[in-house]
């Protein structure tokens, strides 16, 4: 799925969310970037009103964001927000400040809104997975529940907030976010990882500094740790896993970025968090937007932070090239 | 750097502390082992087959409007708003 993001930026450069009229400007929704592309009315029972969003004029940043692997991420979850703030040190000392993800804090909705290290979305603008479900239920459906109980607007909405109940003793939100706890990882394409253009192009990829940010290898908290601020306790099935995610779920200017601001701040707005490439190959659109179409597109698109490491990837033969989008065709 | 920027500190809920990045870490037993991979859509072992099939279910539901859908959105279910193009196995 692709969602579209909106909004504008003031006369100091600073992201705002659009206001966006529906139903004739009878109702105005703010606070958000995301503009759905479907409503429920007109329909029969409400044939007058008119309740699909456009995008308003005047709205000079616009992106498309397409949705996420989700498979794996109860491991990504039970990684320490420790490991993510290490990882941003180390690389920002070892590349003399060039390189430098950022960490961003997050509220935990289940938590009461504490808050801890974001590392889902490509903002990671959620650090636990029952929030990242219940804003899915919301935004994504329009389905309001005990974590976001109120509706973008009432336009046309006949059933009672919150409208996510308890079914056999479980609500939807936490039927979600114990699915995707409960998924393995993405496995290799053992037959092609065994290849030996694959292993050179595994090693290449690390050399040319790849893996500064596309990290090969996590481990997730032990155990009986307590985590998203005190709401979940990682169970054994997730505890002390070692994980090969390939990312380092931190946000990073790549000159890709798509202006929206989040949860991040403003100097996020040209950031993207690192997409996991485990399982790249199941997706034939990259980026964010889905706008590159091939491995070696997508790569040469990566600038900003990370220029040198694509100069080092210029800078390899055609054979070595293939055998990094080799190595990446095994993912 | 960006990561100094998040100073830690300290504070209690319900009798724990946490740091202010969200975690309290347990002592590791020290046996690390790989994560389950597979497409094959079983659990990796936090619930019995039989859940994740009721999960699954779920996940694969139509959201209509009498279930609160709307009034704007983009996807009637769990599996079409997270949904990305099927795993393509190389030639063997």
């Amino acid at each position: 799925m692709t969602e579209l993001r909106v909004g504008h930026t003031d006369r100091f450069g600073r992201f705002l969310n659009p206001s966006i009229p529906i139903d004739n400007e009878n109702v105005v929704i703010t606070g958000r970037s995301l503009v759905n592309d479907r409503a429920i009315c007109p329909n029969p029972e409400f044939p007058e009103v008119q309740a699909q969003q456009r995008v308003p004029p005047g709205a000079n940043v616009r992106t498309f964001r397409t949705s996420l692997n989700t498979l794996g991420d109860g491991f990504v979850e039970a990684i320490p927000s420790s490991t993510l703030l290490r990882l941003a040190a180390e690389q920002c000392r070892r590349t003399n400040g060039v390189i430098c993800g950022q960490p961003v804090l997050v509220p935990v909705l289940e938590a009461g809104g504490r808050l801890r290290i974001g590392r889902f979305g490509w903002k990671a603008q959620h650090a636990s997975l029952l929030s990242f479900s219940a804003d899915a239920y919301l935004n994504e459906m329009g389905i309001t529940s005990e974590l976001l109980p109120e509706a973008i607007t009432t336009l046309c909405d006949t059933v009672a907030d919150p409208e996510d109940q308890p079914e056999d003793g479980i609500r939807g939100i936490e039927r979600f976010a114990r699915f995707m706890r409960a998924s393995k990882a993405p496995p290799r394409d053992d037959f092609l990882a065994r290849s030996l253009d694959a292993q050179i192009g595994s090693d290449l990829f690390n050399r040319i500094g790849c893996d500064t940010c596309h990290v090969p290898t996590l481990v997730t908290a032990p155990a009986g740790s307590i985590i998203n601020a005190g709401a979940f306790t990682v169970p054994p099935a997730l505890g002390d896993k070692i994980i090969h995610p390939y990312s380092d779920f931190l946000l990073h200017n790549l000159d890709t970025g798509d202006g929206i601001v989040q949860n991040g701040g403003q100097n996020t707005a040209n950031k993207l968090r690192t997409p996991p490439l485990w399982g790249v190959r199941t997706r034939i659109r990259l980026l964010h937007d889905g706008s590159a179409l091939t491995l070696n597109e997508a790569i040469l698109r990566h600038g900003g932070e990370v220029r040198l490491m694509i100069r080092n990837y210029r800078g390899l033969t055609d054979r070595e090239r293939q055998q990094i989008l080799t190595f990446l065709r095994s993912l | 750097m960006a990561a100094l920027a998040i100073a830690v500190s300290w504070h209690v809920v319900e009798g724990q502390s946490f740091d202010s990045r969200g975690d309290v870490i347990a002592q590791s037993s020290g046996a690390q082992t790989g994560a389950p991979t597979g497409f094959d859509d079983q659990p990796n072992g936090l619930v019995e087959p039989s859940i994740r099939e009721e999960d699954r279910a779920d996940f694969d539901e139509v959201e209509l409007i009498p279930d609160g859908l709307g009034h704007i959105y983009n996807a009637q279910s769990r599996r079409s708003a997270t949904r990305t193009p099927p795993p393509v196995p190389s030639v063997r």
